[in-house]
């Protein structure tokens, strides 16, 4: 992999709460991985296992309380609030809920020419028109920009956060669940739409979803994660036939296709989640994983190539 | 569908009709107040001995008090001093009010921790006692009384801004300002401030109203206007000796009083639905 290639990389990137008593709970445990220039970077995990405060922590919202973050070479996790506004420049983040992300009292035309200005990127009456053009491009009309966030649909309003999102021309975009607030029918449009434009313009993408199924049929990679930990990461393409660790199998197992072969049984994972707060360093799936041995309880398995670009953290492999 | 949609704009539309409504009557209510003299019957301060204390009539609307002015032109004239004085006191305040509380509920720290333990010792004062603190040390008078109360009432304003600004700060949109590349100043006027200013708009045209009966209470207790000014606070001290001959003399500044705060308790709270663009 070529260095030059690498928009986003992030090492053995850990992040403590305090959880009162002075115990404490590990959201993110030392986590690595890269994205690649024009990727889209699937983040997997059921919810509480992280995948948000990761999300924070790579565009610099959160602290780290240790890891490095690069982008584009340069350092988040010790970066200032001026070099983080510059960062943002490049660096992009489409929130969960569209309601919450446009100050109500804000006309959705104010909030879209809002980067332009502050950035100043251009004037008011190029802004405008870029605007058109973004709107057009996420099939709304001209006519919201008078609106308030209230009058427009959970839909209309994502689509509205995503023109914003693309309208500095990031080169990487972090999208904290983006489809998770909207109504399962316009879900699958919103996805959609927002697919088309990133894979139109070549800009990265670390998409953080609860759904495999969603994300696996258009990004380029998954990364899975069980309790703060990375247990695989994995080519898309490859995740139905060579996924290898037991967590990603069970996810797969638990899908609910159209198509799916209605004689097979579908699988729901037994167990619960190990309490977060003061886990012990070891496979934190083992409480739930159908092979679980005694080492699983004791040794934390580290993440392991199991082909060129499959990685995986279990004994097993 | 359409139905829903009908209801929903003639509910928007009772809204602005009421604040119009609101809007109106307080516009003559100041209008009467600022222009008192040009419609005041009677001189306020004149006395005419042979009309002592005339119960109301045709003549005298209100009657008269015992030195024979007339109660009506008396309540109306004194409307205008202690309004225009409540007004810049509370404008002031709520500009000063809020600027310190959005700063301490944005930032927070120990300067936010110290000033809103001094908010609330001064809280623990009762405004009167206050007032005569003050007074007994800038001496009785309309302006010290006024000066008293506002070093007083800010601090609903800056408790009020604080509070809404630091729920507001963690809402996803400043977040989101903030990956638009939005300064902190920038935040807190563009995004921040404009969901403030309707609750202290609010807050302000009701605190006027308040003010006002403040402020008559102060100079019933002589603190703040003196005889022989028209102020009801004034005159319903004058009149404590007469409450069994001349009743009038009490019952129209007390009404005086009472119809003041009400109308701008209801135009601070019709302004309220107005301001919510969510109605």
């Amino acid at each position: 992999m070529n260095k030059n290639d690498m928009i986003l990389e992030v090492r053995d990137l850990t992040k403590v709460f305090p959880a009162g008593k002075g115990r404490t709970l590990k959201a993110v445990d030392s986590i690595s991985f890269t994205v690649n220039k024009g990727e889209c970077l699937a983040v997997i995990g059921e919810s509480g296992c992280g995948k948000s405060t990761l999300a924070r922590l790579v565009t610099g919202v959160e602290k780290a309380t240790s890891g490095s973050i690069l982008f584009m070479g340069e350092d988040v996790a010790n970066a200032g609030r001026r070099e983080l506004k510059a960062m943002r420049r490049n660096m992009q983040m489409i929130f969960q809920s569209p309601v919450s992300s446009v100050s109500p009292r804000m006309t959705i035309g104010t909030f879209l020419l809002e980067p332009y200005i502050n950035y100043g990127i251009c004037c008011r009456q190029e802004a405008q028109e870029r605007i058109s053009e973004l709107l057009s491009k996420v099939r709304l009309n001209d006519d919201c920009l008078r609106k308030y966030p209230h009058q427009l649909s959970g839909g209309e309003l994502q689509r509205v956060c995503i023109a914003r999102a693309f309208s500095l021309d990031p080169r990487l975009l972090v999208c904290d669940e983006i489809t998770s607030a909207l109504d399962v029918s316009v879900q699958d449009d919103v996805l959609r739409l927002f697919h088309s434009l990133q894979t139109g313009s070549g800009i990265a993408c670390l998409f953080i979803c609860h759904d495999l199924a969603l994300v696996s049929s258009f990004s380029d990679r998954v990364m899975v994660m069980y309790l703060g930990q990375t247990v695989e990461i994995i080519d898309s393409k490859r995740l139905g036939r060579d996924a290898v660790h037991p967590y990603t199998i069970g996810l797969l197992r638990s899908m609910l296709f159209v198509s799916s072969d209605r004689n097979k049984p579908l699988t729901a994972m037994k167990g619960e989640l190990q309490s977060p707060v003061d886990i012990p360093e070891n496979c934190h799936f083992c409480t739930r994983c159908p092979y679980a041995e005694k080492r699983c309880f004791l040794e934390r398995p580290q993440l392991r190539e199991v082909e060129t670009g499959h990685l995986a953290a279990c004994f097993r492999v | 569908m359409k139905d829903g949609k009908n209801k929903r704009l003639s509910k928007r539309a009772k809204i602005n009709r009421r604040f119009y409504i609101m809007a109106a009557v307080t516009v003559i209510y100041v209008v009467l107040a600022l222009f008192a003299d040009r419609f005041a019957p009677y001189d306020p301060v004149e006395a005419d001995p042979a009309m002592s204390l005339c119960p109301p009539s045709a003549e005298h609307l209100f009657g008269t008090d015992k030195l024979g002015r007339d109660v009506f032109s008396r309540i109306l004239c004194g409307a205008g001093t202690s309004f225009t004085m409540s007004f810049i006191m509370i404008t002031f305040v709520s500009v000063l009010g809020t600027s310190i509380g959005m700063l301490c509920g944005y930032f927070g720290g120990t300067v936010d921790t110290v000033i809103m333990r001094f908010v609330d010792i001064l809280l623990a004062f009762p405004d009167t006692v206050f007032a005569i603190a003050v007074a007994g040390m800038l001496g009785a008078g309309v302006i010290n009384a006024v000066i008293a109360l506002g070093l007083l009432s800010w601090t609903g304003f800056a408790r009020m801004a604080r509070s809404l600004t630091a729920s507001i700060r963690e809402r996803g949109f400043v977040e989101q300002a903030r990956f638009n590349g939005a300064s902190e100043v920038r935040i807190l006027a563009k995004y921040i401030l404009p969901n403030v200013i309707p609750q202290i708009v609010v807050m302000a045209a009701m605190r006027v109203g308040g003010t006002m009966l403040a402020l008559a209470s102060l100079s019933y207790l002589g603190l703040a206007s003196q005889p022989p000014t028209p102020e009801w606070g004034v005159m319903v001290s004058e009149s404590r000796a007469y409450m069994q001959t001349a009743p009038w003399m009490m019952i129209f500044p007390g009404l005086a009083l009472f119809i003041t705060v009400v109308v701008f308790n209801l135009f601070g709270d019709s302004i309220r639905d107005y301001l919510d663009i969510k109605k």
